[in-house]
């Protein structure tokens, strides 16, 4: 065992495991501060990834830009997102927003194979052929690209919980809805702002990663049940703790699938979870309310 | 009798001869496969395949007199899936023949279910053995396999592979991925080292820790076995980590969608076995590859050749067979010499027929039939 390999492995894990925790952002988000699990989230992630491919190919825009405007157009979605599933389910028992967001996550995948076909695609970006050589490590421009945002997007979101006002009301409605209303704060605004920040992140994280993998209706599978390990890992609506749960998952997956074999990796993140469930049920960072 | 009644039974009789002429006009091939979930864009060019074969028959004036109709059901490629799609086709859509699903797992899966129901089934794209060996003499009667399983495949891989010192192993971790590495591994014995074996889920899409292994490792070659789109990721990641050793096996070369890879020129030296390939040039391909290409704008996949000639050889027997008796059509299949695209088929006694497979190579970035290499 070299060295140079176990390094390797290490910023993999990283980077992989940052892109976990950007995946999961948006999840632990909506869980939050609203109190509700949105099983569509993966599906929101690929929607993302195929808006993105769609604005690249049919209207010539540039990654960048595309990345921009999918942006927008995917908190658009998250607002959609608030007055179909999350506003009619906020008073509700937590089954029907479970069932209300599954549902669109099978309408979602539906209606994107019934439009772009079930072809993969790619998208091309400036950075995939970029790579970064450290002594003996190799690093991928594109998984920088996606470390980088992950860390300013964590940072950003923890400066916008505590320092302005709408993200004071967030974390208010985190603690009690009924309180909010006593004192002003209108949950329904609170909830719209929350779908559509929860979105856009993982609209964000879907720009970055997409592009690494193939395009593919079922594709969000995969990363809801990953993210779903990183938020139970973390602490169930903890939005620090995902980002730091994504990492220990990622670099874990890494060592695990290098060492041992592919076999071993999916089990770790799932081992990791049931440990977690078991052994200490509000997640590694506690406080399953606070964000 | 009132005159209502007389109506009513003229109305009778009206419709049990519209329905009836209509249940005899149509002989029907029921296919279980996926729709939706990772081998999708596989069941795609199924599909196409299916339905150029049943154009053209029809075209020809159908079977028998008859207009042939191809029926699909969605079995995702998992075996619960598939059996529940067949249960349908041929209950509900009183299919007179079976085409295997994709996937081995589905499709061993659908055999008992043809053997209780007595009607043919002809897998075109399942690859392992275990089908074949229980099909024909002293098994299934009713299971009929056009396509070379993996002993055949792995046979004429693991001729070619003889020159490889060590072999690093990149495999899905399914019957399919798994029984392939074994006949590898059996068939080179100790002339090769196997410096690790890797399965991954066939969702998987993220191979950074193999190829960082591969990286550091460095075996003369690693041998692939998955399905198109993974192992399209596994290309693509190739090329991010710079590496050059080839890969054999399985890689998906055939693949329409990894044709700009290839011309990077960085897979060159890399080959597969495969039993059908769009860009093989001959009389017989042209006159199915060239309609197909045109009406679908892509090349057809393995797939689509596949099913296309397991359409093509239940019309034949059912032809033959002059009924659609599903006792008929199986005498007539055991006895098929059906004039292929790349030779005659026929099948043995296990009911497994033993094509010509193409060994193909990856030359100055792009993939080239080397030669016709034979299935026996």
């Amino acid at each position: 065992m070299d060295a140079s390999l176990l390094l390797q492995l290490g910023a993999n894990g990283l980077s992989v495991g940052l892109g976990y925790g950007l995946a999961a952002i948006g999840l632990a988000l909506v869980f939050g501060i609203l109190g509700q699990v949105n099983f569509a989230h993966g599906e929101i992630y690929m929607l993302a990834a195929f808006v993105l491919w769609w604005l690249v190919k049919w209207f010539g825009l540039s990654y960048g830009a595309g990345f921009a405007l999918m942006l927008l157009l995917m908190a658009g979605v998250g607002l959609l997102m608030a007055e179909a599933v999350f506003l009619p389910t906020l008073n509700r028992s937590f089954e029907s927003v479970i069932l209300a967001s599954l549902a669109v996550s099978i309408i979602l995948q539906n209606a994107v194979r019934l439009v772009f076909g079930a072809t993969p695609q790619r998208i091309a970006t400036p950075l995939e052929s970029v790579n970064l050589e450290l002594g003996s490590v190799l690093l991928f421009g594109q998984r920088l690209m996606v470390a980088a945002m992950a860390i300013a997007s964590m940072l950003m979101l923890s400066a916008f919980l505590r320092k302005t006002e709408t993200g004071r009301a967030m974390r208010a409605m985190a603690q009690s809805k009924e309180a909010c209303q006593m004192v002003g704060i209108d949950p329904r605004r609170i909830t719209r702002i929350t779908a559509m920040m929860g979105a856009a992140l993982c609209a964000l994280a879907a720009g970055a990663m997409a592009p690494m993998f193939d395009l593919y209706p079922n594709m969000g599978t995969d990363i809801v049940f990953k993210s779903f390990a990183v938020v139970i890992i973390g602490g169930m609506g903890n939005v620090a703790g995902a980002a730091l749960a994504g990492v220990l998952l990622g670099v874990a997956e890494s060592y695990a699938g290098g060492l041992l074999g592919a076999v071993f990796r999916d089990g770790i993140g799932f081992a990791l979870m049931i440990a977690m469930l078991l052994l200490r049920p509000q997640g590694l960072f506690g406080k399953s309310v606070r964000v | 009798m009132t005159r209502f009644n007389i109506l009513r039974m003229l109305a009778a009789t009206l419709a049990a001869l519209v329905f009836g002429a209509a249940s005899a006009q149509e002989i029907k091939i029921g296919f279980p496969g996926p729709v939706t979930g990772p081998a999708s864009f596989l069941g795609q060019h199924m599909k196409w395949g299916a339905e150029q074969a049943v154009d053209e028959i029809n075209k020809r004036g159908g079977v028998l007199g008859r207009k042939l109709s191809f029926v699909m059901q969605d079995s995702v490629c998992r075996p619960a899936d598939s059996v529940a799609a067949a249960e349908k086709l041929l209950s509900q859509d009183k299919v007179d023949v079976l085409l295997g699903d994709l996937c081995s797992g589905a499709t061993l899966a659908l055999m008992p279910v043809v053997e209780k129901a007595g009607k043919p089934m002809i897998v075109s794209i399942s690859t392992l053995p275990e089908i074949t060996a229980k099909a024909g003499v002293g098994g299934n009667k009713w299971v009929f396999r056009t396509v070379a399983n993996d002993l055949m495949l792995g046979a004429v891989i693991a001729r070619q592979a003889a020159g490889y010192k060590t072999i690093s192993v990149l495999a899905e971790d399914t019957d399919y991925g798994r029984t392939a590495v074994k006949l590898l591994k059996e068939r080179l014995g100790a002339a090769a080292t196997f410096v690790s074996e890797d399965y991954v889920k066939p969702s998987e899409t993220d191979f950074l820790p193999m190829l960082t292994k591969y990286r550091s490792t460095k075996p003369d070659a690693i041998a692939v076995y998955m399905l198109d789109q993974q192992g399209m990721n596994v290309m693509k990641q190739y090329l991010q980590f710079g590496l050059t050793m080839p890969l054999i096996g399985r890689p998906p070369l055939v693949s329409p969608l990894v044709t700009d890879m290839l011309a990077s020129g960085k897979f060159n030296t890399s080959w597969t076995v495969y039993p059908y390939y769009d860009q093989y040039r001959s009389a017989e391909n042209d006159a199915f590859a060239k309609p197909f290409t045109e009406k679908n704008k892509q090349g057809p996949h393995y797939v689509a050749f596949g099913i296309y000639e397991g359409v093509m050889i239940a019309a034949d027997a059912i032809k033959r067979a002059g009924s659609t008796d599903a006792n008929a059509v199986r005498e007539a299949l055991v006895k098929s010499n059906y004039k292929g695209i790349l030779g005659p088929i026929a099948f043995d006694a296990n009911q497994q027929s033993h094509n010509n497979l193409m060994l193909m190579t990856v030359n100055n970035g792009s993939l080239v039939v080397k030669e016709l290499v034979s299935g026996k």
